[in-house]
């Protein structure tokens, strides 16, 4: 019995020290662009550095560095990095299992100090002193590993005086006995299973409301074997990889042509149309570059939610760009700076002009400067203003 | 809620993070009604003209971040090289320099350092660039002086 206990602290060190190596894995298996987990990693050819595709897709559209060391780079230089992608999706089972382990791990804290309590029995047992001790040592070990740690600290100190004799004297047995959980299908010995499956409930609500923003590799995967030529159909969809346009030389019936080639829509102004091509243009390469493409509707499904968001951000946030008075009371002190800047600009531009014509050197040449320089203060004014 | 659900992961990570774990000397707390808003304050530097001081400074976060830099701006008047009358930075990493592997975390990390070391070689307030170089300890002098005028609690 003692042994079991001296075991089960030392699992619950050696839990928590992996733990602790997995949560600090997920800053390398994230994008150093989106913050997220790594969705079909890209490999930079010159420094090695990846991230997302789209992510990166989206920067060299208007820039040609690598966004972490500056190295000059570009969307050709992008390589597929597979093994990568294969261990972030290791990564991610193995933190969702690691979760679970945490959850249980917690509610066997709980059963190791129930059962070294009952190994020595102590009046104190009995009067309550079990139940608080109970709860703290909950929060001082593992409060700060696993969010999930209240679920087992709301859950445990009842049940707890209530199973804590039968658990107790079935101890022995039953920790050698084997139980498979019906909701994950882990193995876990029977005395712990119940609280376990409480737990793998809790979670499974929990998860429910969250699986529309974050995809499951079992449900990608389930994807692909119920559609198993998406690659290929996606390939193979057009005749080559779309690349972004020099959209200046295109006219709008043009644009318009290739948004109907691709299966997108074609209203909206100019502005919107380009916006429109390239994100398709980057979306869609980027589907290439995972490991499980999906079809070219879903882009496109994606490219309408992707344009109802942005709409739906602007209109309310417009206004709210601004939300400071001090913003309000800043435009009014630009003005007035840049109207002072402005005219001691004037004054200054008007003395070497005078200084000029006194000096009898009055030419075309010199006229000509002398709105130029007016010009250029002109400008200065307005991109202050415009500030 | 739904104002939460449009505001990208990265920003909410951010926050979270600047909140629990703020950096030494450096607030920002998101505004109310608008999560892209930030109202800093970053405390002067140690040894530096800038120490005691209090600065208050405005950072919004536009909707192409992290593609774009956030915009910031001192809303503590402050006699520095780089830093206008309006409060405008001249830093590099706010304009062309920028990158999204950056953060609001590491903006305002270099906006603290440049308090701890202005640059006049790259003036944004002629007035102050040209003190410090024609007179340092007079430049500094001034510096402290508008800390006490405006920048003390």
């Amino acid at each position: 019995m003692i042994s079991d206990v001296a075991l089960h602290d030392s699992f619950q060190q050696m839990f928590l020290s992996l733990w602790n190596i997995i949560q600090g894995g997920q800053s390398v298996i994230s994008c150093k662009i989106c913050g997220e987990t790594l969705r079909a990693p890209m490999m930079l050819q010159k420094c090695s550095h990846v991230f997302c595709s789209l992510c990166i897709r989206r920067w060299f559209d208007s820039n040609s560095i690598c966004p972490e060391c500056r190295v000059p780079s570009s969307t050709g230089e992008l390589y597929k990095v597979r093994v990568v992608e294969d261990i972030v999706e290791l990564w991610e089972r193995l933190a969702e299992k690691a979760q679970t382990l945490n959850d249980l791990v917690m509610s066997s804290r709980f059963r190791s100090d129930l059962f070294s309590n009952t190994e020595e029995p102590s009046p104190y047992v009995e009067s309550g002193v079990l139940n608080s001790s109970d709860s703290n040592t909950g929060e001082e070990g593992f409060d700060a590993v696993g969010k999930r740690s209240r679920h087992s600290k709301m859950e445990t100190p009842k049940r707890k005086q209530s199973k804590k004799k039968t658990d107790s004297f079935e101890g022995n047995r039953s920790s050698q006995e084997i139980a498979e959980c019906p909701i994950c299908g882990i193995h876990i010995s029977i005395r712990l299973i119940q609280h376990h499956v409480d737990i793998c409930l809790a979670k499974q609500s929990s998860t429910k409301e969250s699986t529309s923003d974050r995809v499951p590799c079992s449900e990608r995967l389930n994807r692909i074997s119920t559609n198993t030529h998406t690659e290929s159909s996606l390939e193979s969809s057009f005749e080559k990889r779309p690349t972004t346009l020099w959209y200046k030389n295109l006219s709008d019936k043009k644009l318009k042509d290739i948004l109907q080639y691709y299966g997108l829509s074609t209203k909206g102004d100019r502005n919107m149309l380009i916006r429109r091509h390239k994100e398709f243009v980057f979306r869609y390469n980027a589907e290439l570059d995972s490991k499980f493409p999906r079809p070219v509707s879903s882009v496109i499904k994606d490219i309408q939610e992707w344009e109802k968001q942005q709409e739906w951000n602007s209109v309310p946030e417009e206004p709210q760009n601004i939300p400071l008075e001090s913003s309000l009371s800043f435009n009014e002190e630009i003005c007035h700076i840049a109207k002072s800047d402005f005219e001691s600009l004037v004054q200054q531009a008007k003395r070497t002009v005078v200084k000029k014509r006194s000096n009898n050197r009055v030419s075309d040449l010199h006229e000509e400067s002398m709105n130029n320089d007016d010009i250029s203060v002109f400008t200065q004014h307005e991109e202050i203003e415009n500030f | 809620m739904t104002s939460v659900s449009g505001l990208p992961r990265r920003i909410i990570k951010e926050t979270e993070k600047l909140l629990q774990d703020p950096v030494p000397g450096i607030s920002a707390v998101p505004h109310e009604d608008n999560a892209r808003y930030f109202n800093v304050i970053i405390q002067g530097p140690d040894s530096s003209p800038y120490e005691g001081g209090t600065f208050k400074l405005e950072l919004f976060l536009p909707d192409d971040y992290p593609m774009a830099p956030p915009k910031v701006r001192f809303l503590t008047k402050i006699f520095h090289p780089n830093i206008d009358r309006l409060g405008r930075i001249c830093l590099d990493i706010l304009k062309d320099k920028w990158s999204p592997a950056l953060q609001i975390r590491t903006v305002l990390l270099s906006i603290q350092a440049l308090l701890s070391a202005p640059n006049p070689d790259d003036p944004l307030n002629n007035e102050a660039a040209d003190l410090w170089k024609k007179d340092e300890h007079r430049a500094i002098e001034t510096a402290r002086e508008y800390i006490r005028l405006y920048a003390t609690e």
